[in-house]
């Protein structure tokens, strides 16, 4: 699964320990979703999400497809 | 966007509980150790309430950790909690097939110990994976 977390984060120019505290995570989770070594669970993806404002397709990818945003 | 200094962060929570859960270990143990060698029997029967009195502090420090955890640290204590099983397994062997040679005659309470040590080895070794 891709995630465009780090580059939505940049645009808000959060950090990861800011994203974390939003989402109730620890800033560990937050690393490992973005580097690819841990996939959230639906809960947390839906969270996460949310404190962007976007759909949960906007964030994260399944692999053999493309993110939404870019589709359009 | 800003950080909330109000409540703890779950870093923070989860770090909190587990020195609170290493320390009800420790003492328990301490406790557990004075009261093997305590003379009169009402002291030693004292002591012995204490320790268990610790144990269950240190259940109940485990239990708030594994509460605090998120998914992400959830997936780590799983992967410790099966590393600390297969050593526990492991070492359980062991140490019954030397105590049927008459060796390590004390050992059984030494389980518990390397239970919460070999957790702890897991801990670390499964957030090492997760470091950048």
């Amino acid at each position: 699964m891709k995630t465009r977390l780090r580059v939505l984060r940049a645009e808000k120019e959060w950090s990861q320990a800011d994203l974390a505290s939003a989402v109730g995570v620890t800033r560990q989770c937050i690393n490992a979703i973005e580097t690819g070594k841990y996939e959230p669970g639906l809960d947390l993806a839906f969270k996460i999400a949310r404190t962007f404002g976007k759909n949960i397709e906007e964030v994260f990818l399944y692999e053999d497809g493309q993110i939404a945003s870019e589709r359009r | 966007m800003t950080t909330q200094s109000n409540p703890p962060s779950p870093e923070i929570r989860r770090r909190n509980t587990l020195r609170l859960f290493y320390l009800f270990v420790v003492g328990a143990i301490v406790i557990f150790t004075l009261a093997a060698d305590a003379h009169p029997a009402t002291q030693q029967r004292v002591l012995m309430a204490a320790g268990i009195v610790l144990a269950a502090a240190g259940i109940w420090s485990f239990l708030r950790f594994l509460q605090a955890a998120d998914t992400h640290q959830k997936l780590i204590n799983y992967d410790a909690t099966s590393f600390a099983f297969a050593g526990s397994l492991a070492l359980t062997l062991i140490f019954g097939l030397l105590q049927r040679l008459g060796f390590l005659l004390g050992a059984s309470l030494l389980l518990p110990a390397l239970m919460i040590a070999l957790w702890s080895i897991g801990l670390i070794l499964f957030s090492w994976r997760y470091q950048e």
